[in-house]
């Protein structure tokens, strides 16, 4: 095992007709680690795999793989020169191969230190550990969605890559199968000790999956960090609009009449001291965000400085195993949306009160 | 390093890495490369010679010349020929060959892909395997059952009415722009019923659900959504109209009506001295107004996945009812049909059979001697076996090039990707007799220049024309197809370690084995009826079929033995199409000269 990181970006440029898909990309991905790219569709992350395994030429930018330099302002390696394992969002397995023919297909090609005799072997190994052991000599137009899935991870992994690409593997399974694979991943992982970059726009995929999450937006790094971080407290209102499930609306800060610098909004003010405040800065815009599940109906009020609103439910109804209730307030655009564990008998039109601990409110600087 | 590789396999796979990247960029560079080049030779050079060859004062290949006007100031200044004339003929050729075509075409496509027309799938099939008839037979089939004096069916008419002479005449300017438009029907059939089918009906049914009223919908919502491949069709049909020579130079013969193309080749070939400057710079305002449309044409189908969709994702199509019209246009169709396609292939058969033909079937003389004398008549088998020499060339050069290119410009980054694809549409605007001239011109220079490249006299000017002629269909079905495979497979191989080579040999050409194929014998089925190509450029060793068909109707004793031949190329064509069915290539595809 070596400390050394398993990949290295720094700079990364790539201009699509004059605009910047990618501009200045720095990535690291650590011996038998899993980064996870997530953004949204159009932020460029697949264009940085696509860099990343030679089938797109960067404009500006450096790219070392296993600290061999593959893509430089001097050395353009071609794909087949750099040594990876890759997944596609379509799986792009070839269609008038078998399956064994798919998996066997980078062992007969890329270069590794397997000698032929073992490459029976090591293909219905790979096949056994993926349980496709069965499908070998099927072709490859009779599989499933999920299956072409284990083939096309079979055929990146047959050769020992160090470093494994995969571009959206999952966002073509459904929801079950997806749930699935995302455990098999991480055992598949641990089994061989792969470093993995993960393309994904699914938030709950990359949590799940990753040691670290870059976070992607028009082409440029927005946040790099821990799930857990950015999860709980990103540093910029885009993550945490993107990461999570939050009921964002728009505020300022105010000094009030009292000297005190409060959080006002169009139904609520908040003591700004009193809130999770991810900047230091004067007065001026902010957004704020605050979990559904952070808000309670008046009535199972569990702290003394709760902050109190009335508001009117405007649609109700049971999602998956909780209550949703969307509120609005008077005269104002903002609708906040309102998970409790329990089935309250609610309707249309009702008048409400609701409460929040003012330290579950998260405030930005607005940007 | 990783520990799986020692350091002294490192080195050796880098230093085979090394030379195998070198080696493998390279084999790419010069593949790519001069498939490109031979596309750009192949469709340029001709045209330059052709040029060259109307500002020059001498013979195409005599040096001692000089740079001259006189050509443009004799042809369209003085009267050496009657310019005006042939433009106005040339364009009544191709508007009535277009309106032929759309009405039939169009009409035909709508019927049968969006009603509920009784059978249809015989209609289709009668429509289509017309497609495998050229345009010459068609002319002369169409003599021997309408022709005023030799035609049965109109000398049957005419008894019947007791007419003197029919108010119809085959010869007329109308009655050649008929024929030649008929000709025409299964290519605008085939431009326009991909985008009938693949319309999703989805867009029609929720314009009747919004309150449109079915004929309303037809106009707001189902025909600006097929504008796009009628537009196309039409100048596709046009641009063919404005090139036209086989069935005119038949027809037309009799009345001395001549349009660009024949003018062109009786200048050259029937004038003593030839008058190849004339020619070419007649020639060259049919190019200039050619050229036009080709612009306008690209611009109409920029979109490359609306135009010529041979494969794509089929919608269950809504079909309309047609109440209890149905049955009566059946028959009307049927009628058509009958009148216009089998009637005139029965009566070529008929003639063949006679000694000799004058519009009367006399059923104690029939005889079968014309066959045989087709089979053992030593000139007719030179003729078969060149021309069967220059489909298979023709087919194999054809398909290499063609498929070279879509890949060139559909899979690479390369700098010239949109000159080459400019390139392989060009030959659109250059019909058959001008491109036959300018091979003739550039390989008269050619041989007096390098010796050892004359080709002039041999079959392989007439193989490289009809590759030039039929480029633009065929890497149309070359893109169309390589666009349908995704570009990942082949990247997904190249990021498993292997070579651009390797790669090719191993996805790509395996996958396009198919296309590959058929491309093949659609060019080989094209070229083996090509007539413009090889009558511009053919000597007397080089004679194929077409052109043996061509002299004996012009010079020959009489159309009976026309006949036997043409029925005998039907025959085969026919038959061969029957066999690619079985093995089960379909293609009925795309487009004719």
């Amino acid at each position: 095992m070596n400390t050394e990181p398993q990949l290295e970006i720094s700079g990364l440029e790539k201009r699509f007709e004059s605009e910047f898909e990618l501009s200045g990309i720095d990535l690291t991905v650590g011996s038998d680690e899993i980064v996870a790219l997530l953004g949204p569709s159009g932020c460029g992350k697949t264009t940085i795999l696509r860099c990343i395994a030679g089938v797109e030429t960067p404009e500006g930018g450096t790219i070392n793989i296993d600290g061999d330099t593959v893509e430089s302002s001097t050395v353009s390696k071609p794909p087949e020169e750099r040594h990876i394992g890759m997944v596609y969002q379509s799986y792009a397995i070839w269609p008038h191969k078998t399956v064994y023919e798919n998996v066997i297909f980078p062992l007969e090609h890329a270069s590794h230190g397997i000698p032929r005799s073992e490459f029976r072997n090591r293909v219905e190994g790979i096949l056994e550990l993926m349980e496709i052991s069965e499908l070998a000599d099927e072709p490859a137009t009779n599989l499933s969605g999920g299956q072409q899935q284990r083939t096309a991870l079979a055929r990146a992994l047959v050769h020992e890559p160090e470093l494994l690409l995969m571009d959206e593997p999952l966002s073509n399974l459904d929801k079950e199968l997806r749930k699935q694979m995302r455990y098999e991943l991480q055992r598949i992982q641990q089994e061989l000790g792969v470093s993995m970059l993960y393309v994904t726009h699914d938030q709950e995929e990359a949590f799940y999956l990753a040691d670290r999450v870059v976070v992607l937006r028009d082409g440029a790094v927005v946040e790099r960090g821990p799930p857990e971080k950015l999860y709980r407290s990103p540093d910029s209102p885009f993550t945490r609009r993107f990461v999570g499930a939050r009921n964002p609306f728009g505020g300022r800060i105010q000094t009030d009449t009292a000297g005190d610098r409060i959080v006002r909004t169009e139904f609520v003010d908040v003591p700004l001291s009193k809130t999770e405040y991810m900047s230091n800065g004067a007065d001026g815009d902010v957004d704020c965000f605050l979990r559904p599940d952070d808000i309670d109906i008046c009535g199972d009020g569990r702290e003394d400085d709760r902050i109190e609103m009335e508001g009117t439910v405007v649609a109700e109804g049971i999602l998956g195993d909780r209550y949703e209730i969307t509120v609005g307030f008077d005269g104002t655009d903002t609708e906040l949306t309102v998970h409790c564990d329990q089935y309250r008998d609610l309707s249309r039109g009702e008048r409400l009160t609701l409460g929040f601990a003012p330290k579950t409110l998260q405030v930005y600087r607005s940007q | 390093m990783s520990s799986k590789q020692s350091l002294f396999e490192a080195t050796r796979n880098g230093v085979k890495g090394l030379f195998g990247v070198v080696l493998d960029r390279a084999t790419k560079r010069v593949v790519l490369g001069v498939v490109t080049l031979l596309v750009t030779f192949l469709t340029v050079v001709p045209l330059l010679f052709l040029l060259w060859t109307s500002v020059w004062s001498g013979y195409p290949g005599e040096f001692a010349a000089e740079l001259t006007v006189e050509n443009f100031q004799s042809v369209y200044l003085g009267d050496f020929f009657p310019v005006w004339k042939i433009f106005r003929n040339s364009l009544s050729i191709a508007v009535g060959m277009t309106v032929t075509g759309l009405v039939f075409g169009l009409g035909a496509a709508w019927l049968f892909v969006r009603t509920d027309l009784p059978t249809k799938g015989g209609m289709e099939l009668v429509l289509l395997s017309c497609q495998a008839i050229p345009g010459y037979i068609y002319a002369i089939m169409y003599v021997t059952a309408y022709g005023t004096d030799r035609g049965l069916v109109a000398a049957v008419v005419r008894n019947a009415l007791g007419l003197e002479t029919l108010p119809i005449d085959i010869f007329s300017p109308w009655g050649i722009a008929f024929i030649a438009g008929i000709n025409v029907v299964p290519t605008f059939y085939l431009l326009t019923v991909p985008a009938l089918q693949d319309m999703d009906p989805a867009l029609e049914e929720v314009g009747r659900v919004h309150g449109a009223s079915l004929l309303s919908t037809v106009r707001s919502i189902s025909l600006p959504l097929i504008k796009p491949a009628i537009l196309s069709a039409t100048i596709v049909v046009f641009l063919y109209g404005m090139g036209e020579f086989a069935v005119v130079s038949i027809l037309g013969v009799k009345s001395g009506f001549d349009v660009y193309s024949t003018t062109i080749h009786t200048a050259i070939k029937g004038r003593f001295p030839p008058g190849y400057g004339e020619a070419a710079a007649l020639a060259c305002s049919l190019l200039v107004l050619m050229l036009v449309f080709v612009w306008y044409y690209r611009r109409v189908t920029a979109r490359k996945t609306e135009f010529m969709t041979l494969t794509g994702r089929r919608h269950r199509t809504h079909v309309w009812s047609l109440g209890r019209w149905r049955w009566p246009l059946a028959a009307t169709i049927w009628a058509v049909l009958l009148v216009v396609w089998v009637l005139p292939i029965f009566m070529l058969l008929v003639t063949s059979v006679h000694a000799d033909w004058y519009g009367q079937v006399n059923l104690s003389a029939l005889t079968l001697d014309h066959y045989v004398t087709a089979v053992t008549d030593p000139q007719l088998r030179t003729a078969f076996l060149n021309s069967l020499i220059v489909a298979v060339g023709a087919a194999t050069l054809g398909t290499v090039l063609v498929v070279g290119t879509a890949y060139y410009t559909e899979r690479t980054d390369g700098r010239f990707r949109g000159v080459v694809d400019f390139l392989s549409l060009t030959p659109l605007a250059v019909p058959g007799i001008i491109l036959g001239a300018g091979l003739l011109f550039t390989f008269l220079w050619v041989g007096e220049i390098v010796p050892f490249l004359n080709l002039y006299g041999t079959l392989l000017i007439i193989i490289v024309g009809c590759v030039v002629v039929y480029l633009p269909v065929s890497s149309r079905i070359a893109v169309g197809n390589i666009v349908q495979i995704h570009a990942e497979l082949e990247e997904a191989a190249r990021v498993a370690g292997a070579t651009w080579a390797q790669q090719m040999r191993e996805i790509f050409l395996p996958l396009f084995k198919n296309t590959a194929a058929v491309i093949w014998f659609f060019l080989a089925m094209l070229s083996i009826q090509l007539l413009s190509i090889p009558i511009m450029t053919y000597t007397s060793d080089t004679v194929v079929v077409p052109v043996r068909l061509f002299q004996l109707y012009s010079f020959g004793p009489g159309l009976a033995p026309v006949a036997a031949i043409s029925s005998i190329f039907i025959f085969l064509t026919v038959g061969f199409l029957l066999i690619l069915r079985r093995n089960g290539i379909r293609f009925y595809e795309l487009g004719q000269r």
